[in-house]
């Protein structure tokens, strides 16, 4: 396949697409890592510490799932997972809350807003400024340990704990 | 003057914090009104006199592209200075957006301080008339 994706000068990404979408390449993971620390820190005022797959591995606990799709010159889905702890410490800091009703309250609604801002900020980085991109409305659902650990285990997931929270991300294009 | 401000964003976690940013900048506000769709921004604007209207875009039921363009085609509603607060980073939907005649654009995260320059280059406020 030619390189019918070859992105101008000028662009974000002069590799061909066929190539991204087998696996993610390490300058994504890298990208996708620091933004997520970027995003973390300047929304939920929360740092992220960089964790190897095995410290990851859950074998008990409550997670949440949210996720949403991309269309436009790049159409894919990015996904967050985290357990349902920190979504309420998200929804604590973002909103600067110590009421526990409130904070149980938003919890779902801090993940997706946090998936949704990290989303527009990966679509202009990864690829570029000038692209439009249409976004579907983030859904969260809780997940059971296995599929936590299965995501895990997926190449193209990246894992980092906050606060002792492990939180996963994945990008598929 | 205190203005009365919209603020249309589908997470109720967003309007919180636009909410809680306008208190920290100081702006005086008279009523601030809530939506949770475009929508519903409208159905707000066509019952109460807005100075001011913070539009999210991905929305469901009616996103603020949809949103402004109805606005902007209301021969009353089209004088409602619009700041579209959003995650959107292209350059091209912005510059769009700017041509159909929004005021500013804020994306997410914001600071307190970008708000309320925004506010003030929407609003005219001058820095001498605070």
């Amino acid at each position: 396949m030619t390189d019918q994706y070859q992105r101008s000068p000028g662009r974000g990404l002069l590799k061909p697409i066929n190539k991204r979408s087998a696996q993610m390449q390490s300058e994504d993971r890298e990208t996708l890592l620091r933004l997520l620390e970027v995003v973390l820190e300047q929304l939920a005022f929360m740092f992220i510490e960089e964790a190897e797959k095995e410290d990851l591995i859950v074998k008990d606990g409550e997670y949440l799932h949210v996720s949403m799709n991309f269309s436009g010159f790049q159409h894919g889905k990015i996904e967050m997972a985290l357990h349902g702890g920190m979504s309420k410490l998200v929804a604590a800091n973002i909103l600067g809350i110590d009421d526990e009703e409130m904070i149980k309250q938003s919890a779902n609604d801090a993940v997706k807003e946090l998936l949704n801002i990290y989303c527009g900020q990966m679509l202009t980085t990864i690829f570029s400024s000038e692209d439009v991109f249409d976004l579907s409305v983030p859904e969260v659902n809780n997940i059971s340990i296995d599929e936590w650990n299965i995501m895990v285990d997926d190449s193209n997931t990246i894992g980092v704990k906050i606060e002792e929270f492990p939180l996963l991300v994945r990008l598929s294009i | 003057m205190a203005y009365n401000i919209l603020i249309v964003d589908d997470s109720s976690i967003i309007r919180a914090v636009v909410i809680k940013t306008l208190e920290l900048t100081g702006v005086p506000v008279n009523k601030i009104f809530q939506a949770e769709n475009g929508k519903v921004g409208l159905e707000v604007l066509h019952n109460n006199w807005i100075d001011l209207a913070f539009v999210d875009i991905n929305m469901p039921v009616m996103g603020g592209v949809a949103m402004i363009e109805e606005m902007f085609k209301d021969d009353l509603l089209h004088t409602v200075p619009v700041v579209v607060v959003s995650t959107e980073g292209s350059k091209t939907r912005i510059n769009e957006l700017i041509e159909k005649g929004i005021k500013g654009y804020l994306r997410k995260p914001f600071q307190p301080e970008a708000l309320r320059d925004i506010i003030d280059q929407s609003l005219g406020v001058q820095k001498d008339e605070e």
